[in-house]
């Protein structure tokens, strides 16, 4: 009975395994067959759009069956073509068709097609709708909407998608960022009140540019938070910020047990000029972890430039080995 | 035959016997499915690493250094294409040290010609004993590269000696015939970061660059081997890596960091004292070792497997070749297990000691010798009339269907996940592959590591000719 158990089992194994693997073929041919031809769905309209004369040929109700292909076939069309179509298309039959097409077409994509037609004020209702969408959804709008639209006055919106009780996305801090838009730094200063801590640790991450007076004196709180990680990026945000009011603080650098909050810690000795800790970052040259030797170094030698690492070079310890390496990359940044 | 005349206590031994084979037949499936939950476990509950990455690429100032250790024997048709790929890594902080163990054939001055290498100086501190260096050579094109030459030692004193000359903390050991993703070493690397006190040692997936067009050191088109050999050991190897090595990194008792694309610390090399050169499997003692000795000091510590970093390898295309490679890795399994067998099943050693240890008792030593003996005495005592036919069916249905069934689970499981098929012809061919792989390959393979293990009673030594085709290149264009 055992043995009989056996082998069908093994069998039945098999043959089940079998039938998953032509299942997912069959799944995974389907998907390529749908992705071409939709490919060449797209290719078709926008060819048809590229080769219409004036508004009477142009493919309405194609374009208005595939509504959720127009932004894609946009991206295909010459820069002729898509002023035609933006000129031309009846903008009431497409409101009505995408209303239509409710609860089958998301709002992001909705957003994306009324912004082939610069058609603002629809974005507007759209952004509404995606205010109820998911997390996810409203960050990727979010970010579409810096990428597409950094003309617009978008911040109410950002805000609005980024703050529902959740960490802003860091990518959107960061677009924010590129642009040099006031906006990232606002938007980081918000965070920094967030009641949990990753919304605190993200906006610490994105302070990494000139700050006021009294939103420095914000930072002061969180070097001596209980979170180690809220500790590190303040005192980075403290280096990158050149702010000098700390300078007292980093004669706290021997009470710091954790190695990652001593490495920035002695980031921001270097960069504010702490030469009063030169003897501290000289000890931290001989310590267990290799980024905190690695940081000290840095900040001596932007302390005191690369002589104050020549004393350690003769002796072949820890401490002599990320001299060494300290000084060979000093050189190679030299001989570039 | 009549067997009636047999007396009844022969019956009774056929029976137990066979018995046992099944036994330790269905331990080794019980330990692979094992295997394949705790990599399915792992594989569904990873956190996507591109925004990760996406930051760690915009902040140059957080990356660890890593020393790339290229140990090179004989490797003339390959070391350019593997070295040029290295040196594309999208990775800010590395240098690249080439170790020439004593090749006899050109790969030095391939490795001259091709990167303008200069001899030059090296001062540095000899922590571990090797061959002696010939000399350094290092190119004014590629400030990061620095080629030792050395007497041949063998591929662990060649890594011992870029230990040495290593500037880094973390090395990572690559093989000479390999090629690394672009980002490999960035998610290779992204665990010391994220968890730096523990993190040990970290291995990545290894996986057949036969039928891969290669371009300038970078894969242009990954395409299933058309040779049937390579084909099978592409599925072995997706198997081996995708649910022993991930399980088993799930199950905190990964025994083995390949030694064609890991990283590990080097201070912890220096400390269980490099690469041992007594032994033809220096990667898998290596790992033991460091297991062994973190776990005498009472460190916290992790050694991890991750699915995503990709190195690509040439595998054997001929059956004499594959066959010294199997027994060769048969020969360095049984010389570990049997130079580390104390930790095997102590509680001290915790689960690298006990599933760790233990499974590869079971997989490396017990199994294919059970295995094989099962090929052979199983039809014979059925054939003389002293099994019933359900004894028969049983052991055949569960080595073969068995181990289709878990080759066609880990195929599935990685297209899930990871989707790495070009087609979905692909996918059927390999499916095709992991059914066909049963009838005839499996067995042999079983057959190889027995005769692994006889050679290590034996005390054969040596590593064989490994003969190479080279890496494919794209046709010429017109």
């Amino acid at each position: 009975m055992l043995l009989k158990a056996i082998w069908l089992t093994s069998l039945g194994l098999s043959i089940s395994a079998i039938l998953g693997l032509l299942i997912l073929a069959v799944h995974r041919h389907g998907a390529a067959r749908l992705n071409r031809t939709r490919t060449a769905l797209i290719e078709t309209i926008a060819n048809e759009v590229n080769q219409c004369d004036g508004a009477a040929e142009l493919p309405v109700d194609l374009l208005l069956t595939h509504i959720g292909l127009l932004p894609s076939v946009a991206k295909r069309l010459t820069p002729n073509a898509k002023e035609r179509l933006i000129n031309n298309f009846p903008i009431d039959r497409m409101l009505s068709r995408l209303q239509h097409l409710d609860g089958h077409i998301n709002s992001l994509n909705k957003a994306k097609i009324l912004d082939v037609f610069d058609y603002h004020p629809a974005i507007g209702q759209a952004f509404f709708d995606l205010l109820k969408a998911s997390f996810l959804v409203r960050n990727m709008a979010a970010i579409w909407l810096i990428e597409k639209s950094p003309e617009l006055n978008v911040v109410t919106m950002i805000n609005r998608l980024c703050h529902a009780g959740r960490p802003p996305n860091r990518k959107i801090i960061q677009l924010l960022r590129q642009q040099a838009r006031d906006d990232a730094h606002w938007l980081a200063m918000l965070s920094l009140d967030a009641p949990n801590l990753p919304q605190i640790i993200t906006a610490l991450e994105c302070l990494q540019f000139p700050l006021s007076a009294s939103q420095q004196q914000r930072l002061l709180v969180y070097l001596a938070h209980d979170n180690p990680d809220v500790r590190a990026q303040a005192w980075r945000a403290v280096g990158s910020n050149h702010y000098s009011e700390t300078q007292v603080l980093l004669s706290g650098f021997d009470d710091e047990s954790i190695w990652f909050v001593r490495t920035q810690m002695a980031y921001a000795a270097g960069v504010l000029g702490a030469v009063e800790i030169t003897s501290q970052l000289e000890a931290a040259l001989y310590s267990d972890v290799w980024w905190e030797r690695y940081r000290a170094a840095q900040a001596l030698v932007r302390l005191k430039g690369t002589d104050a690492l020549t004393p350690f070079l003769t002796v072949g310890d820890r401490a002599g080995r990320v001299a060494q390496v300290l000084l060979s990359e000093q050189t190679e940044m030299t001989l570039r | 035959m009549n067997t009636e005349t047999l007396p009844f206590w022969v019956h009774d031994i056929a029976v137990i016997i066979t018995v046992a084979i099944l036994i330790s037949v269905m331990v080794q499936y019980l330990l692979y499915s094992l295997q394949l939950g705790f990599a399915f476990y792992a594989l569904r509950r990873r956190i996507p690493e591109q925004l990760d990455i996406e930051f760690w690429t915009n902040d140059n100032s957080e990356n660890i250094p890593i020393s790339l250790l290229v140990p090179a024997f004989n490797e003339s048709l390959n070391v350019t294409d593997s070295l040029e790929s290295l040196l594309k890594l999208q990775y800010p902080a590395f240098e690249l040290i080439v170790i020439n163990d004593g090749s006899t054939d050109d790969t030095l001055a391939t490795l001259i010609k091709h990167f303008n290498l200069r001899p030059s100086q090296r001062v540095f501190q000899q922590r571990l004993k090797t061959k002696d260096i010939l000399g350094f050579y290092t190119s004014p094109d590629y400030p990061q590269l620095l080629v030792i030459d050395k007497v041949n030692g063998g591929k662990a004193d060649a890594l011992n000696a870029g230990i040495n000359l290593a500037r880094y903390s973390i090395f990572c050991a690559i093989d000479a015939d390999s090629i690394l993703e672009p980002l490999a070493l960035y998610r290779a690397a992204l665990p010391f970061y994220q968890d730096p006190m523990r993190m040990a040692a970290v291995g990545g997936t290894i996986r057949v660059a036969n039928g891969c067009t290669i371009q300038n050191g970078a894969i242009i088109a990954h395409r299933t081997p058309k040779n049937f050999l390579a084909k099978l050991q592409t599925l072995e190897y997706l198997r081996a890596f995708l649910i022993a090595r991930l399980g088993l990194s799930q199950a905190k008792s990964l025994l083995l960091v390949s030694g064609a694309f890991g990283l590990f610390r080097r201070h912890m090399a220096i400390k269980v004292g490099g690469y041992s050169t007594d032994t033809v499997g220096e990667d898998y003692e290596f790992t033991v070792k460091l297991h062994k000795y973190l776990l005498d000091n009472e460190q916290d510590y992790q050694v991890k497997f991750l699915p995503e970093p990709v190195c690509w390898t040439e595998v054997p295309e001929s059956l004499g070749t594959l066959a010294r490679q199997r027994k060769r890795w048969q020969r360095g399994a049984i010389e570990t297990i049997a130079k580390h067998w104390k930790m095997a099943l102590q509680p001290q050693y915790g689960r690298a000691g006990i599933l760790g240890m233990g499974s590869s008792i079971v997989i490396d030593i017990i199994s294919p010798l059970l295995e094989v003996m099962g090929y052979i005495i199983v039809p014979l005592f059925w054939l003389f009339g002293l099994l019933h036919t359900d004894y028969l069916l049983a052991f055949f249905a569960l080595s073969i269907g068995a181990g289709m069934a878990l080759s066609l689970a880990a195929l599935i499981l990685s297209e899930l996940e990871l989707s790495r098929a070009a087609s979905p012809k692909e996918i059927l061919s390999l499916g095709a592959v992991a059914v066909a792989e049963n009838f005839g390959y499996r067995q042999i393979n079983s057959l190889w590591r027995c005769i692994g293990t006889w050679q290590y009673f034996r005390k054969h030594q040596g590593w064989g000719v490994n003969k190479r085709r080279g890496f494919k290149k794209p046709p010429p264009t017109p």
